[in-house]
């Protein structure tokens, strides 16, 4: 049943539009019924993201929809053009446009000889998967429309790709990732793909040495930049102290630095000294329990470091279909459910009975009645998120989550 | 094509004599203005006992339900009855009629409501499938009682359908009953706190009874009894489609008495509210509007004089204007988004009173922006980017808190709120505090 009490998975079109909202210099221009421009805006504000772009509707009307003409969405896109002066516009196609068959390519490609702005077509209207299609196809798009050819090459440079308005925590996350880099590595990031940024930090992306895929929607995006400009990269999120030290390993592997060793002794020492303290907290207690949800990468990541913990995972739950490429490990394969129902959600926190929950908005909803609850992913109805100083990636965000798991457990 | 936005685009209250004269001032909309589903959002979750289906794609759905969520967190009278069937690829190919049936026969079996409001989106209308049958066809099935209401956007330029049709839907629930005098029913107030506000507090110590606030104090078995009532007071213009079925149906009179700026017209309303009652609030009307011609006597000064636009904000966007320029003040544009009742008489004012201000369509603030250094506004009355305004030392007001109000507090409320936020930065530049700060 297609039944909802909180939230329907979000689309496709959904994703796309919240990758690209948070990119400076950008113009989204959707061919459809005003009324989902303006939810999606306000949307962006419960992803704890700002509004960067540009972005505008041509709205709809009757005679639109019965005559099949498509004049409306060519006067929108010259006159944003003209008064904007756009270096790119995405023109997003809407469930209405995409049933009445509109053909958003075609049109784009009929105007691009006459348009200053690099028209690229988003021609999902919704119906085609999950968010995280969405989300992959703007990465893509980016790197094979906006990415130009490497004009001088940076040294000790990368780029984050897969810190989205989706991720809950992207913005800490990202800044964790980036102090990692620099201390372990010395190296700089170049540009994130997608916050805090813009369309000319993109466009110059492949100047950069390398990159740094952190979510598994990255991998076409990265692979696209692997062909066409010769650029290397790994996937990976560096969750909990183990992950990171084996993350920071496989960096220096991949892109043949030395982690230094100052750096690596210490975080070694602070993963030591706290994990100790965790284990000592709830020692000769009953072992704890938990059940994890979020995205694939984070809700895995921050499984592995539970596991780390001494913690038993019960279920993972990955809010979206399972993506292409997915290897999970036999024991995870046991416990990971790609887009549970609600229904399921609920019984796997009946049936598992957890005493820490790491989740997002609507399972901690659903499991109102669990000991300990940590918001760690999108969905997210009440949360605001103004600080970038507390990461769940890294040595910090391992150190901070087991902090909050502490602070909650005892409680 | 044009390289930046003119004000000669649109129209003046004078030339405007149908809602297609007020014009966009672009093609490339930003925000857009809502859809009817936001609509029936606002009305559809303060109704006790009744479940409302929509009926949409994820994306719809998805929003309404974290708008929804927001709002209760906000209003304690809104009810968590909101659920959602997320139309896929195969719906919009086959239909999804029978599926969103054997939905509602779930929701009936498992959650007994009193009834159920399916609410159909833009895709659902597109696929031209007949829900007002379905409903029909469904109904013996099941305890609770079906309404249909329909939300495509296409179709209209804002979300004030969907409240309408939510409100007239409910007429579906309503069932003959012997009349009380004395007992009035409150329509279209779509806030909490019904007893907090000055109309409800002038009417009951005279023994006057609200038998119902439709939506925002109700339930289904209320809303089958609120033809009981001896008088409709409608506090909303979007209420009068469900008070003139009311009158036409059950022979409910109703009397209009929106949430207005002029002073005068909330006399004339109590006046008029008197006589249909039978009562003298005469006295009473006086000492209530006395207070906001106290304040006037003393802050009138800080008004006069003062530019406006007139953005976003529940109230009525002409009537608002007119009555702020009776005060001094000058209306430089008003965003509208549609012609209401009266709204005639409305511009006529601000024509006599030597205001001709120009006119767009609301939730079009981009290209808005780039105008404001030629309009050279001192206040912006409504919701806009405040950083924005505020660089450019236009002082911002949301009045939004007057909305909730039913009286001379309306004015009292929002003239406050004004008179505040001049006071806190226009008098200053921008070297004071901003009011959005």
């Amino acid at each position: 049943m297609q039944l909802y009490k909180f939230l329907p998975l979000a689309s496709d079109r959904m994703g796309a539009l919240w990758t690209l909202a948070t990119i400076k210099d950008c113009c989204i221009l959707e061919y459809g019924p005003a009324g989902t421009t303006h939810y999606g805006i306000e949307g962006l504000m419960q992803l704890n993201a700002s509004m960067e772009s540009r972005l505008f509707t041509t709205h709809m009307d009757e005679t639109d929809i019965v005559s099949g003409d498509s004049d409306r969405l060519e006067r929108t896109i010259r006159e944003i053009d003209a008064v904007y002066r756009p270096p790119v516009i995405f023109v997003f196609a809407s469930s209405i446009s995409s049933i009445i068959g509109t053909d958003i390519e075609t049109i784009c490609q009929a105007l691009q000889p006459t348009t200053q702005a690099k028209l690229i077509a988003m021609t999902g209207g919704g119906f085609r998967g999950d968010f995280t299609w969405g989300v992959a196809e703007a990465l893509t798009a980016l790197a094979n429309h906006v990415v130009a050819p490497p004009t001088t090459k940076q040294a000790k440079t990368y780029n984050i790709i897969g810190a989205n308005a989706d991720c809950y925590n992207f913005r800490s996350d990202i800044r964790e990732i980036k102090s990692m880099m620099a201390e372990c590595f010395g190296l700089k990031a170049a540009t994130v793909f997608t916050a805090d940024t813009s369309i000319a930090d993109i466009a110059g992306a492949a100047n950069a040495e390398f990159n740094l895929i952190t979510r598994i929607e990255g991998i076409p995006c990265a692979e696209a930049l692997k062909q066409a400009h010769g650029m290397p990269y790994i996937y990976g999120s560096p969750y909990g102290y183990q992950g990171s030290a084996l993350w920071l390993k496989q960096v220096a592997d991949a892109f043949g630095q030395n982690c230094d060793a100052a750096y690596m002794a210490q975080t070694a020492n602070t993963s030591r000294q706290h994990t100790m303290y965790f284990r000592r907290a709830f020692y000769g207690a009953t072992q704890i329990s938990c059940v994890v949800a979020g995205n694939y990468d984070q809700a895995t990541g921050i499984a592995g470091f539970m596991q780390e913990l001494g913690i038993d995972v019960r279920k993972v739950l990955v809010n979206h279909a399972r993506p292409n490429g997915t290897q999970v490990s036999a024991e995870l394969a046991e416990r990971i459910i790609f887009a549970p129902s609600e229904e399921l959600r609920r019984q796997v926190l009946h049936d598992e009975k957890p005493k820490l929950l790491l989740g997002d908005g609507v399972l901690l909803e659903i499991g109102a009645d669990v000991p300990a609850k940590i918001q760690v992913a999108n969905p997210n109805f009440y949360t605001t998120l103004l600080f970038d100083g507390t990461p769940f990636v890294g040595p910090r965000g391992a150190t901070y989550l087991l902090e909050r798991m502490l602070n909650e457990l005892r409680h | 094509m044009q390289s930046s936005y003119s004000l000669k685009t649109l129209n003046r209250v004078s030339q405007i004599s149908a809602a297609k004269d007020i014009r966009q001032l672009s093609h490339a909309q930003f925000p857009g203005t809502h859809c009817p589903l936001f609509g029936v959002a606002l009305t559809a979750g303060y109704i006790k006992d009744m479940a409302v289906l929509l009926v949409g794609t994820d994306e719809c759905t998805y929003y309404t339900q974290t708008f929804n969520t927001g709002r209760r967190a906000a209003d304690s009278s809104m009810q968590d009855n909101f659920w959602s069937f997320a139309i896929n690829q195969d719906d919009v190919v086959f239909g999804c009629a029978e599926k969103v049936a054997e939905t509602i026969r779930h929701i009936d079996r498992t959650f007994s409501p009193k009834a159920i409001m399916i609410v159909t989106t833009c895709v659902l209308e597109v696929i031209g499938e007949d829900y007002e049958a379905l409903a029909e066809s469904l109904q013996p099935d099941v305890n609770a009682k079906l309404l249909v209401v329909r939300t495509e956007h296409f179709k209209c330029n804002s979300h004030i359908p969907g409240i309408e049709r939510t409100l007239t839907a409910l007429v579906k629930l309503m069932q003959p009953t012997a009349r009380q005098e004395g007992s009035v029913n409150i329509l279209g107030h779509r806030y909490g706190k019904i007893a907090d506000t000055e109309m409800f507090k002038l009417l009951t110590p005279h023994g006057i009874s609200v038998n119902l606030a439709i939506p925002s104090r109700s339930a289904v078995d209320e809303i089958a009894r609120a033809t009981s009532a001896s008088l409709n007071i409608v506090t909303d213009f979007t209420a009068l489609p469900l008070a003139q079925i009311m009158q036409d149906k059950f022979s409910v009179p109703f009397v209009y008495f929106d949430k207005y700026m002029s002073p005068k017209r909330i006399s004339a309303a109590y006046g008029k509210l008197s006589k249909m009652l039978g009562l003298d609030l005469a006295q009473e009307s006086k000492d209530l509007k006395r207070e906001l011609d106290d304040f006037l006597a003393a802050k009138a000064h800080v008004l006069a004089g003062k530019r406006f636009i007139y953005g976003n904000t529940p109230l009525l966007a002409f009537e608002f204007a007119s009555s702020l320029s009776q005060l001094g003040m000058e209306p430089l544009l008003i965003q509208a988004r549609d012609l209401y009742q009266n709204d005639d008489t409305y511009m006529r004012e601000l024509l006599s009173q030597g205001h001709d201000p120009y006119v767009s369509r609301i939730a079009n603030i981009a290209p808005l922006q780039a105008l404001y250094s030629e309009l050279k506004p001192n206040i912006y009355i409504g919701h806009e980017n405040p950083q924005r305004l505020m660089e450019l030392g236009i002082v911002q007001v949301a009045v939004d808190a007057a909305a909730a109000k039913l009286g001379f507090e309306v004015p009292l409320t929002a003239l406050r709120m004004i008179v505040k936020a001049v006071e806190t930065f226009g008098h200053t530049g921008r070297g004071g505090l901003h009011a959005a700060v």
